[in-house]
């Protein structure tokens, strides 16, 4: 009863929008801290101080009291990796949400339906080919990955399709499938070129090192059209955790709704993958955390993991650049590191409760 | 006007592999037609086609006089409501949540529910007896609780046609009672036409005004539960002496399978 009563529906958005204020709130200090963070000593202060200056219509007369290299390093070299790191991780964990609820399989994650290899086999080829071709800041290398993931997903779904359906095992079995092909493929190119051995698996393992602005300005459309589709379908997401017969009979189109999600969680993990390489765990375990946290609403569940993966991604990243100075760690290893000990101590907690 | 559900000339293959053949059928307001037959004689096949869930190779089915392959899957989702066979929900979400969605059919987009969209998951939730259970997580729910739920979530839809795939099969007796007496109750008090999917006969003759009894796809009998529930009729599909008597409490046919000698 008292869900029904309007005083607790009320009660459930005011406590949804405390969690995605104080989330975005921790967000925004996270990367802040992390663009104070580094060799350089720059204050969290300054770079508060450098941002605010930087803001539309605000002309403070304050002095500029930091040299004028601090101000390049933040905005130059640390800003857009953090705000990168941050839309790759938010981005990866959504899709792995998106991905969990529609295939309703718990192992999902945004690479299941061979965004991954394709990714892989596209980055592959452009580093052997050296490629000198680039377009508005952006390396072969990003260019073929993009188009890799996402040629690789267009195909994995049309092979499991059949007679105007889409079967989601099917579809998880095609991309497992795809999946192992491809990364033979790419075993082949290292195995044969081994002197590009090196970058390949460098690029696999994840890492946000030298990315820049173009990364950003490439990635954010893609991240951004994806994120808000899904956040759209929210409401049919959650109502295809009944069943997909259930679905229909209440009303939802379900093989639009799966082209649909399909297409845009693809598009947020081909653009993620093709700036940032493989990065692990955190489309899988994020969604998971969160859920266990939030309940299985999409409405509310999305939103949060965008801004718990955000979060996370940027520590990770910090974490890569900082704790082998100069030299930096892919920042896959750290998110795997990390990542998987909390999940499995939340996974046996969870087991204890039932 | 009364409600009425009409299946004209209803055939149906899955491949090359006829499921459903001919089947004709109509329920009023009011009534709840059981149908019957063995496994595989494409009992929950017709329902699915009556639903939607699977289309049609040929016939047709009008819900009051309009044929449902012209409406949209919300206008039919505001009209007809399914009560499916299985309903584990493996998601930790409230009974109130469940409920919630059986109004969506009636929302927009953009749109949150309104009071109108409140009231009507409340009589749903007061009709079943789930009120108390609406901030109960469904995965903690007795199976006879699970099945109220999603009854309540069928009726918040404010369906006119419901239909149910062996609503009781994994219930205790005295859970299944409870349910097909709030059927009974729903479909009398709605004027709702009831069909139903059931695998015993003697559930099918306690609870049913009329029978549809299906033999491999194919309407074998269609009637009364008198008509129907013949040990002729039961021994020719179901390949099995029966006999069949007046249960002396409630009046309705008995059906008691006979050892083969």
């Amino acid at each position: 009863m008292v869900n029904l009563g309007n005083t607790s529906v009320t009660g459930r958005s005011q406590r949804w929008v405390l969690t995605l204020v104080t989330l975005g709130l921790l967000l925004v200090i996270v990367m802040a801290i992390a663009a104070a963070t580094g060799p350089a000593q720059i204050r969290a202060v300054d770079v508060a101080k450098m941002l605010i200056q930087r803001l539309p219509g605000v002309s403070t007369p304050q002095q500029e009291n930091w040299p004028a290299s601090h101000s390049v390093i933040v905005f130059r070299v640390r800003l857009p990796r953090i705000i990168l790191a941050a839309m790759v991780g938010g981005g990866l964990a959504m899709a792995g949400a998106t991905y969990q609820g529609l295939l309703q399989n718990p192992m999902a994650d945004p690479y299941i339906i061979g965004i991954s290899a394709g990714a892989s086999l596209g980055a592959a080829v452009g580093v052997i080919l050296r490629g000198r071709f680039a377009f508005f800041g952006l390396s072969t290398i990003t260019l073929m990955a993009f188009g890799g993931a996402l040629l690789t997903a267009f195909v994995v779904y049309n092979i499991a399709r059949i007679g105007g359906r889409v079967p989601i095992t099917t579809l998880l079995l095609a991309g497992v499938a795809v999946s192992a092909l491809l990364s033979a493929v790419v075993s082949f190119l290292m195995v044969s070129a081994s002197q590009s051995l090196h970058e390949i698996v460098y690029w696999m393992m994840g890492s946000l090192s030298g990315r820049g602005w173009a990364h950003v300005r490439a990635s954010l459309p893609y991240l951004a059209i994806g994120g808000l589709v899904v956040l759209v379908y929210a409401r049919e997401l959650n109502i295809m955790l009944l069943g997909e017969e259930t679905a229909e009979n209440l009303g939802v189109n379900v093989e639009l709704t799966k082209v649909v999600l399909l297409t845009a969680g693809s598009l947020m993990a081909a653009a993620a993958v093709s700036v940032s390489g493989i990065i692990g765990f955190v489309g899988l375990i994020i969604p998971h955390t969160v859920r266990l946290l939030t309940g299985p609403d999409h409405r509310i569940l999305l939103p949060t993991t965008a801004l718990v993966g955000a979060i996370f991604l940027v520590v990770a990243d910090t974490i890569a650049r900082t704790i082998l100075a100069p030299a930096e760690l892919p920042v896959g290893i750290i998110t795997a590191l990390a990542g998987a000990p909390f999940f499995l101590y939340l996974l046996r907690r969870q087991q204890g409760k039932s | 006007m009364t409600n009425s559900l009409v299946v004209q000339n209803l055939s149906f293959a899955y491949g090359e592999w006829p499921v459903i053949k001919n089947v004709n059928l109509s329920v009023k307001g009011g009534e709840i037609l059981g149908i019957i037959g063995p496994n595989g004689s494409g009992k929950s096949t017709l329902l699915k086609l009556i639903s939607r869930v699977l289309v049609p190779d040929q016939g047709r089915v009008f819900i009051n006089g309009e044929d449902v392959s012209l409406w949209s899957r919300r206008r039919l989702a505001r009209t007809l409501a399914v009560v499916p066979q299985d309903n584990q929900i493996q998601f930790d979400f409230t009974a109130g949540e469940i409920v919630d969605m059986g109004r969506s059919p009636y929302l927009g987009r953009f749109q949150a529910m309104s009071s109108r969209d409140r009231q009507a998951v409340k009589v749903a939730m007061r009709a079943t007896g789930t009120t108390t259970l609406a901030e109960r997580s469904v995965m903690e729910l007795s199976g006879g609780e699970r099945q109220r739920v999603i009854i309540a979530r069928a009726l918040a839809q404010e369906p006119q046609v419901l239909l149910l795939d062996e609503p009781t099969a994994s219930l205790d007796i005295n859970h299944e009672v409870e349910i097909f007496q709030l059927l009974r109750h729903l479909t009398a008090r709605r004027q709702l036409v009831t069909i139903a999917v059931l695998h015993d006969l003697n559930l099918a003759a306690e609870y049913c005004d009329n029978l549809l009894l299906l033999s491999a796809g194919a309407v074998t009998a269609w009637g009364t539960v008198e008509e129907v529930l013949t040990s002729s009729n039961i021994s020719s599909v179901y390949g099995l002496d029966v006999a069949i008597y007046e249960n002396r409490v409630t009046g309705r046919p008995h059906v008691q399978p006979l050892p083969r000698n």
